[in-house]
């Protein structure tokens, strides 16, 4: 029950953070403040915005108010200014730092968990239907469609899933999140569809459908809604774990330039450009892996919690 | 009895290898009809120039074949793979064939350590932790593997470039060799191929690594909690005895086949190491191919290594065949 609960725990913060992820972002994920003045500030970095009286602002990384002047200092310019024209300061706290062109990597990277998210559960849940399909189509069927049906599962398990992937994003053209989605959902029912199988075979052994079958229920009717139910129920324990390795692909491909193309932040296409200033910039490919690493942590641990219930 | 169970096993092992040649051939079926249906994927949009009269696009048609029905087309095609032909590399003006092989070498000389590695020290951790049922360690070590395994394999690569290449300045932080490799010694080659292949070998087995290590321990639970220990034990054996006799040939037994699945793992994970070490292997040579819209060479990739695939589970089968007395050889 406690376990239970802790799931429920998180799939609650999973739908509140998927709902409020734009709204809680303190700065713009992708349009910079200021490129020139709040490029690459380390973690925990400070900035001011000042607020003159004609509406225009001002962003600076240090002020001091002296002699009824406020004197401010940018990254190459210094200056000052009469008070009286100071209408208000705003600070400007980079808690993850900023990227190369002035971005807040604090608000990339929640904004940029969206995407990862959204394409890992839409995915695995597609998967999941069309393996349960699959599954129960061939375990109810038996015969030469099971025979088919488990073949073209064994041609899709022979493929190595991350070559296929890139193909077919290379040749499909443009890619869209939905695109993304259906991809990576084609090439993650065959486990799936073997778990449900197997257990609709061993379901149809069972004394119940037995029983059932004996009272003069249809046949049809015995699969949807006496095996079915309970041939899922292995397989519903697997979707984190599907969850985790899309999400995980999903990041490769962002990664490697195949994914959600770049200003639109993803946790994969942020490391990627991290790789390339890693030298001067160390902090930007830190969060986003973390990020990554809590959420497939959180998936496998999931399933871990799902199969000893 | 035993040229009976013998005849049995081999006649196990023929069908799997059929199944694979199908498996083979369903593949190839798949990968020839994708590329006719998919956009962008035919000669047509990609290479043909548009100010082209109609008789040289024939031309040109004719002369790769395309001009006769999509079935002569896959048979043609089907003969050519068959006889090792994969086509010719637009980019690089070599046959596919020899392209994946020049690069294969250098995926096999990170690859293979990478291998070693995560089976033989997942193999031990995973024996640990289970040896430590129920103490602090064995949880340490429990979540460290699901942490391990979590962690995406690019990143990893990315922070220990950071620490040890550009902090720590310990090991080069890309390509398999330094710049003066021809005029080292023989024993300085080897020196300096190891601390280039250090970082991305790591990268590549660590993932591999954390998930034997998981499952070994699982294994190791699944044999300790069996009758047939408590009879050894309850029979007065030593602990020694127990564990290397009865405990460990039936707890990694299953490991052993992990080794045919994992094999197409560490091409896969080629993809990201080489990239980010940038070492010219399969990896790199399938982005390439792909940014490069070479598609010869990309499908030539996809079929070699899906062949791997199929021959990995092929060796798994075997494996298991050989190792397992009880297999069902049906």
């Amino acid at each position: 029950m406690k376990k239970r609960k802790k799931i429920f725990l998180i799939a609650i913060s999973i739908t509140l953070y998927l709902s409020f992820a734009d709204v809680i972002v303190p700065f713009d994920p992708i349009i910079s403040l200021d490129r020139e003045n709040l490029s690459a500030l380390p973690p925990f970095s400070k900035a001011y915005e000042l607020r003159l009286d004609d509406g225009s602002k001002i962003i600076v990384l240090d002020y001091r108010i002296y002699d009824g002047f406020i004197y401010y200092e940018q990254k190459f310019l210094s200056g000052k200014i009469k008070l009286e024209r100071l209408k208000s300061i705003r600070t400007l706290f980079f808690i993850f730092g900023t990227d190369n062109l002035g971005r807040d990597v604090f608000s990339r990277t929640i904004y940029g968990g969206k995407f990862s998210l959204i394409i890992g559960i839409l995915s695995s849940f597609l998967a999941f239907l069309i393996g349960v399909s699959v599954g129960s189509v061939a375990g109810y069927f038996r015969g030469i469609i099971d025979k088919i049906l488990m073949r073209a599962t064994d041609v899709f398990l022979a493929f190595p899933k991350l070559f296929l992937v890139l193909v077919l994003i290379a040749f499909m053209g443009t890619q869209t999140i939905f695109s993304l989605i259906i991809i990576l959902s084609l090439l993650n029912w065959m486990g799936i569809a073997r778990l449900v199988r197997a257990e609709f075979l061993r379901l149809k052994e069972m004394e119940f459908v037995l029983a059932v079958e004996s009272i003069g229920l249809p046949r049809l009717r015995i699969a949807i809604k006496h095996i079915l139910p309970n041939a899922i129920l292995p397989a519903l324990i697997s979707i984190p774990l599907i969850t985790a390795d899309i999400i995980l692909t999903e990041s490769i491909l962002s990664f490697l330039g195949f994914g959600i193309q770049p200003p639109t932040p993803t946790w994969g296409n942020m490391i990627s450009e991290a790789e390339k200033s890693l030298i001067s910039t160390w902090w930007l490919p830190i969060f986003p892996g973390i990020l990554i690493s809590t959420t497939v942590l959180m998936m496998n641990w999931i399933s871990d919690i799902g199969s000893e219930t | 009895m035993g040229i009976k169970i013998a005849l049995k096993k081999m006649s196990f092992i023929l069908k799997r290898f059929v199944n694979s040649i199908f498996l083979s051939f369903g593949i190839a079926t798949v990968v020839f009809f994708l590329l006719r249906i998919l956009p962008s994927a035919s000669f047509s949009d990609v290479y043909l120039n548009p100010r082209l009269s109609e008789e040289a696009i024939q031309k040109i048609k004719s002369a790769y074949g395309l001009d006769k029905p999509v079935l002569i087309q896959f048979l043609n095609w089907l003969k050519e793979i068959i006889t090792g032909n994969f086509g010719f590399s637009f980019i690089y003006r070599k046959p596919v064939i020899n392209c994946i092989g020049e690069a294969l070498t250098s995926t096999l000389i990170v690859g293979i350590p990478a291998l070693i590695y995560s089976f033989s020290v997942g193999i031990f951790v995973g024996i640990q932790s289970a040896k430590a049922q129920g103490k602090l360690l064995d949880r340490i070590m429990y979540s460290s593997f699901l942490v391990l395994y979590s962690i995406p394999s690019f990143w990893l690569g990315i922070i220990l470039i950071l620490l040890f290449s550009y902090t720590f300045r310990v090991f080069p932080p890309s390509g398999l060799h330094s710049f003066n490799f021809s005029e080292m010694s023989f024993v300085g080659k080897i020196y300096d191929t190891a601390i280039h292949i250090f970082l991305p070998a790591f990268t590549l087995g660590t993932a591999p690594m954390a998930a034997i290590a998981r499952f070994t321990r699982n294994m190791m639970l699944r044999v300790l909690s069996q009758t047939y220990i408590k009879t050894a034990k309850a029979k007065g054996l030593d602990q020694k005895t127990i564990f290397y006799k009865h405990i460990l040939p039936n707890a990694l037994l299953p490991v052993i086949t992990l080794f045919g699945l994992y094999l197409p793992l560490f091409f896969a994970g080629s993809i990201v190491v080489e990239e980010i070490f940038s070492i010219p292997g399969i990896g790199k040579l399938t982005v390439d191919s792909i940014f490069q819209r070479d598609y010869p060479l990309t499908v030539g990739i996809t079929l070699f290594v899906s062949f791997i695939v199929i021959i990995g589970n092929l060796i798994s089968d075997i494996l298991y065949s050989i190792f397992d007395p009880r297999i069902r050889l049906k």
